[in-house]
């Protein structure tokens, strides 16, 4: 034994008795489990990552769309409107398989590459899609955090508090609940007509309710628990014993639920978009811009008969379906890392 | 597992950078010059096929000479559908579309004049004084059922408007009316309360068929007939109404103009444009209001026809001459003029015409309307062929002229921060249109940044139609981006100018505008006892060339229409006011 | 069981009361003026449209509206009966409020929803007629959803880990995340306008006659009910996937595979009859929104039922209808729920009622 080792076994002050140190594991809290379960799960890492790059793309939007295109989202030029992108054939060019349609594209365009092509007003799609999708994010980030907040406050007051402060909250959630969701929006959408600030009002406020349920069923469980019971004898306050209690045990589900919740808003906002009740024109947003082209779908090429239009449909549509695919996929893996026994085998 | 998952997720992320759509031959030409037909003065007048009698007649058909052939539904296709089809409650443009084939009236419009022609009236007088006009009617038309039109259907439907126990929109026509004598059955003795040109046309709404209904007109608003007209004088009996859906109409074989050779006439209704434009395509439908960016498909389309129109309506620019923060009534109770506090700013007719010199109207009508729209000088539409002034051009867009009438003005950019000022106020403007209409954003941006750049501070905001509508009727507006449609083919538009109607709350002289001058002629305009054109013309172009100089509205472009329709179809000879004038002689070509 | 029936109906009164008030006054408190909004037309004089609102029962505060809209009763101040009764309405004066209460009929309390501003039609009747068209198209999603989903799901948690369970899960997600809208534009312009094997929108072909072609309208249902069996599929697999992978390890089933039972037994007999129980919770939601769920299918294809009726009486401002669609939408909600639990309750013995 060497004089290290013997220090080791005689001065540790739990007279620890047992493997050395170094072949010891640490204690493992919650979060430590959590995390290493999620660097095992390489999907969801995927969907991160992909999030965050999406995000931070639509934050640089304004600098990306200089360098790459030239053009802002918003600059029409009727000159040139429905044209193709510019990507493929691009492409083609460099690899030497078709050298004229790039360079004359570039010509038509004014020496502007649409990589993505451009709307019917001339428009270049990928700045659009770019500048859309910090609207689309924002709005979707921003409303579910504040239901997030209204659900846990509202949830954890009412659920702690009883008596009549529930029942006044139950039926008010009740009865908003009973009204088909996408009716709610749909007329609160027509007639407020909304800008982004005020949508993100409307549906954080309207997207709560299941959160505070939830929140408050697991008030009622814990509030019945022994140590809930002696800590409030002790007299701790009703705050205390929320945050130190209820909270720290519905993190977890309202960290899953919040990824779906932004999921789930992604398509709520581009939907009524679409409907042209989210965001009025000439904000870009996925889901009007997807509006727009659907006027569009029967236009054909007078020359190739072939349908013009194509690509206006597909690039949205299918940001919208990869960002949602990414937040549920999250959503998914956090739960499974964050409570085992809730795990998809 | 979940390896095989995540191969899978990279493999669609990766396909993204490999899909770029199919490689064109040709890239589409948009056509962006004004394209406007105008349309055809018709040498030869249209007379009224009867089949039974044989009489001189001179039929124009714009297609073969081939014997027409009996049979084919024709399908228009609408993005909404019909409400009400009873001819005098009905409010909505879909409804009327339906209305128009089934229920007689006294008098139409010239499809292609808009002036007053017969149709039930054969011909009528009026009185020295304007006031009582007496019209004799033909005897030879006659419902489905077999019960005459005749004079007795129109009382019953002109009171039914006047009753209490009749919700019509259209009682300001009553009110103009004392009194209504049926001393025959072909003879109607309409006496007005005071003269009014523009009256004539009130009197030619569909008639209901009186025979059916009780006499006290209660059991008009509820009854089931309008949703099911049980009898028609029109070309086509009703058939069927599948809400939301289509309207089905079927031949009428006693229609007094002889009877249609199309077997029925179905209204459906298709709300997206792209699959209206589609279905035109395909055949499914045969008639469509195209939008402008369908026109170069169906121009290109050899079995699509394209009708192009001057349309009774005008976009515009709503210019607040009063001020803003003090909104008050042209007149007071006694009718004398009420001094108006004017706009600080707008308040000087230099500032405006600077306005009307700033705008690049032909980059407007190519971006915004695509092409489809017109420069208008003033009030009066090309369409009201004898009312419009030919003489007036309108504002160029000539920026120095601008910048020169701003600085006469007073307005200098003292502190070089590109917006002008006089007198420590800045050149600040808040402009509005309704969110929701594309155009109007669109232009609403273009006016911003054309004005902006000339020394203005634009604020524009798309906002919610009923809160414009309110900003504009109290006003409190600077300026609004609105539009007129569905004018008629009646120059008279006091309405707009008149200082009684300059009433916040209420009024549609939202801008202030007063001129007493404009006040007396429009009063005599619409006021000449036998509402003879020769007499009312030369007002009319009296009227346009002071707005014109004015400038209360900066006229931004009228609105043109465009029907597109299959080319399987012969004798159809559409006009600005009508396409359904001839709709018996519709067939299908051979 | 009756018991918490009648128990559980009461207690959804004060919800629709809630339901009730909060859409009345949510949709009476939108910007502009209605009356102007609607009659915008420089020919119709003020005193029209002042005529109008009165008609409308616009000119009341909203309290008084809302009670004329729920009750029928028109509310006066003072004590106006003698002015407005006559054989038709019976008035009383309540001293205690100072107002008088006229009854003349109606109200939703009385069945009657009021009548379209738009259509001057009842407003049951318009909800009425758009009924069968929304229920053919939602029951014809959830059966395909559920002829496709439920065996997926089952085949998939049996072969768990296989190649067929892998793409099963990854089309599921994918399913959910994919918007509906897109995905029925997509498919539009596919078999619409590409191929153009399938009608682009509306329920049937238009035509003099009026009769039935089964195959002219199959053509037509084909998209729109393809859209929405794409989300319950999506939803079922998954759902089935897991409660047959949760029973699939009990010891009732390694009991039946120690019995020697064929697999095909073992699988579809014993596990999916089980794994089918908490389907009963998923099945009252799907009721309700077989009326509620399909308004943005119907709004693209044109399809004439009562989602698109909603969207098209928001959009124009025509409060009544409005009104009368959130009111029977929300009954169904409630009912339908009830209807999941009873469902529950029976199917399940460890459940009990209460």
């Amino acid at each position: 034994m060497s004089v290290k080792q013997a220090e080791v076994s005689t001065t540790s002050p739990r007279g620890h008795i047992g493997p050395a140190k170094h072949l010891e594991r640490e204690p493992q809290s919650y979060w430590r489990l959590a995390l290493q379960s999620l660097r095992r799960d390489k999907l969801t890492l995927t969907a991160m990552v992909f999030i965050l790059v999406l995000a931070t793309l639509a934050a640089l939007a304004p600098v990306l769309t200089d360098l790459l295109i030239g053009v802002g989202p918003n600059q029409t030029n009727p000159d040139n409107a429905l044209a193709q992108p510019y990507l493929g054939p691009y492409l083609k060019w460099h690899l030497g398989v078709d050298i004229r349609t790039a360079p004359r594209m570039l010509r038509e365009s004014g020496g502007v590459s649409h990589w993505l092509g451009t709307d019917q007003l001339g428009r270049d799609q990928l700045a659009r899609l770019l500048y859309g999708g910090r609207v689309s994010l924002t709005i979707a980030f921003v409303a579910a955090f504040i239901t997030v907040v209204l659900g846990v406050t509202i949830g954890t007051i009412t659920g702690y508090f009883g008596g009549r402060i529930d029942d006044l909250f139950m039926w008010f959630i009740n009865t908003m609940v009973s009204i088909p969701g996408i009716y709610l929006l749909i007329i609160v959408s027509a007639i407020f007509k909304p800008n982004p600030i005020t949508l993100i009002l409307f549906l954080g406020l309207l997207g709560w309710f299941d959160t505070a349920r939830l929140i408050r069923g697991n008030v009622f469980k814990v509030r019945a628990l022994d140590y809930v019971m002696a800590a409030q004898a002790l007299g701790a306050s009703a705050t205390r014993i929320m945050l130190q209690h209820v909270l720290p045990n519905s993190i977890p589900i309202i960290i899953v639920n919040m990824a779906i919740d932004i999921g789930n808003l992604i398509l709520v906002e581009s939907a009524l978009s679409f409907l042209g009740l989210g965001i009025q024109p000439p904000t870009a947003t996925w889901g009007s811009m997807l509006d727009r082209a659907q006027n569009l779908l029967f236009l054909r090429d007078p020359v190739t008969s072939a349908p013009i239009a194509l690509h206006l449909i597909i690039a949205p549509g299918i940001l919208i379906t990869l960002t949602v695919l990414a937040l549920y996929l999250i959503g998914d893996g956090l739960r499974d890392a964050l409570d085992p026994a809730m795990k998809n085998v | 597992m979940k390896k095989f998952l995540y191969a899978i997720s990279l493999m669609v992320l990766g396909g993204l950078a490999a899909c770029s759509g199919p490689t064109p031959e040709s890239i589409t030409e948009v056509v962006k010059e004004t394209v406007v037909v105008e349309k055809e003065v018709r040498e030869t007048v249209i007379v009224e096929v009867e089949k039974e009698v044989v009489t001189e007649k001179e039929v124009v058909v714009t297609a073969t000479t081939a014997p027409p052939q009996q049979g084919g539904v024709f399908i228009e296709a609408s993005s909404t559908d019909a409400s009400l089809l009873n001819p005098i409650i009905y409010s909505d443009a879909a409804s009327f579309d339906v209305i128009q084939h089934i229920f007689p009236a006294l008098i139409n419009q010239d499809p292609f004049t808009g002036e007053v022609i017969p149709d039930l009236a054969e011909s009528w007088e009026t009185s020295e004084d304007g006031l009582v006009w007496t019209f004799h009617l033909r005897d030879d038309i006659t419902w489905s059922d077999g019960d005459p039109v005749d004079a007795q259907d129109f009382k019953f439907s002109y009171e039914a408007i006047a009753s209490d126990n009749v919700d019509s929109p259209r009682k300001y026509i009553t009110d103009g009316i004392a009194g209504i004598e049926t001393p025959d059955p072909q003879t109607i003795v309409v006496t007005f309360n005071e003269v009014r040109c523009d009256g004539l046309l009130n009197l030619g709404l569909g008639l209901l068929p009186s025979h059916l209904y009780g006499d006290d007109y209660s059991d008009i608003m509820e009854s089931s007939y309008n949703e099911a007209p049980p009898v028609s004088a029109g070309p086509f009996l009703f058939k069927s109404w599948t809400r939301d859906d289509n309207v089905v109409l079927e031949r009428n074989p006693e229609y007094w103009k002889g009877a249609p050779y199309l077997e029925g006439w179905i209204y459906k209704v298709v709300p997206d444009p792209g699959a209206r434009l589609g279905q035109l395509q395909s055949g499914e439908v045969d008639l469509i209001e195209a939008q402008p960016e369908q026109l170069t498909t169906i121009e290109l389309d050899s079995n699509l026809e394209l009708f192009k129109y001057k349309d009774d309506g005008y976009s515009y620019i709503a210019l607040n001459l009063a001020n803003p923060e003090n909104p008050q009534p042209g007149q007071d109770e006694e009718g004398n003029l009420v001094e108006q506090d004017p706009h600080p700013i707008l308040g000087d007719v230099n500032v405006r015409k600077a306005i009307a010199h700033s705008l690049d109207y032909d980059a407007i009508i190519s971006k915004v309307y695509l092409g489809q729209g017109y420069r208008l000088a003033a009030n009066v539409l090309p369409a009201i062929e004898w009312a419009y002034n030919t003489d007036l051009q309108p504002y160029p867009y000539d920026l120095e002229t601008a910048a020169r009438l701003l600085e006469e003005a007073g307005w200098v950019d003292s502190d070089g921060d590109g917006v002008r000022e006089k007198d420590g106020t800045p050149l600040s403007l808040n402009l509005a249109t309704n969110a929701g209409n594309t155009v109007r954003e669109d232009l609403g941006v273009l006016v911003q940044d054309q004005l902006n750049s000339i020394g203005f501070d634009i604020t524009f905001e798309a906002i919610e139609f009923g809160t414009l509508i309110e900003e504009l009727d109290n006003q409190t507006f600077d300026m609004i981006i609105i539009g007129w449609t569905g004018l008629g083919p009646d120059p008279n538009d006091d309405a707009f100018w008149h200082t009684q109607f300059d009433v916040p709350g209420s009024g549609f002289n939202a801008v202030s505008y007063h001129n007493p001058e404009i006040d007396q002629l429009l009063e005599e305009g619409v006021s000449v006892p036998d509402c003879s054109i020769e007499k009312r013309t030369p007002i009319y172009k009296k009227i346009q060339e002071i707005i014109h100089a004015d400038v209360p509205y900066i006229f931004v472009s009228g609105t043109v229409g465009n029907t597109a329709y299959n080319g399987k179809w012969q004798g159809i000879n559409p006009g600005p006011w009508a396409f359904y004038h001839n709709v018996e002689q519709f067939s299908l070509a051979q | 069981m009756s018991r918490y029936i009648i128990r559980r109906l009461l207690q959804a009164i004060p919800t629709l009361i809630g339901v009730s008030l909060i859409s009345f006054f949510l949709v009476k408190s939108a910007p502009g003026d209605p009356v102007l909004a609607m009659t915008y037309d420089p020919k119709i004089s003020q005193a029209t449209r002042e005529t109008l609102r009165r008609q409308l029962g616009l000119d009341q505060p909203l309290p008084v509206q809302y009670v004329r809209w729920l009750t029928g009763l028109v509310m006066r101040p003072g004590d106006a009966t003698a002015e407005f009764s006559d054989e038709d309405t019976g008035c009383s004066y309540v001293s205690l409020l100072n107002y008088t209460f006229c009854n003349s009929g109606g109200g939703v309390l009385r069945a009657n929803l009021g009548t379209s501003i738009t259509t001057k039609q009842p407003v049951w009747d318009r909800i009425a007629e758009r009924i069968p068209a929304t229920l053919e198209l939602t029951t014809t999603g959830l059966i395909i959803g559920l002829l496709l989903g439920i065996p997926l799901g089952v085949l998939s948690a049996v072969r768990q880990g296989s190649l067929f369970d892998n793409l099963v899960r990854f089309f599921a997600v994918v399913g959910n995340a994919v918007p509906a809208f897109w995905l029925a534009l997509l498919l539009i312009f596919l078999f619409g306008v590409y191929l153009n094997w399938l009608p682009a929108g509306g329920r049937r072909t238009v035509s003099l006659s009026d009769e039935f072609d089964l195959v002219d309208r199959l053509r037509h249902i084909t998209l729109p009910a393809m859209v929405l069996a794409v989300g319950w599929v999506a939803v079922l697999s998954r759902f089935m996937r897991a409660e047959t992978l949760e029973v699939l390890h009990t010891d009732y089933i390694r009991t039946a595979k120690a019995k020697g039972l064929l697999p095909i037994q073992v699988w579809f007999i014993h596990a999916t009859r089980n794994a089918l129980i908490p389907l009963a919770t998923i099945l009252g939601p799907a009721i309700t929104g077989l009326l509620a769920g399909a308004v943005i299918t119907e709004t693209i294809f044109a399809w004439p039922g009562m989602g698109r009726l909603t969207f098209d009486a928001a959009i124009q401002r025509d409060y009544p209808v409005v009104l009368g669609t959130v009111m029977i939408a929300s009954v169904l909600v409630i009912l339908g729920n009830l209807f999941s639990d009873i469902l529950y309750g029976l199917i399940d013995p460890r459940v009990r009622l209460l």
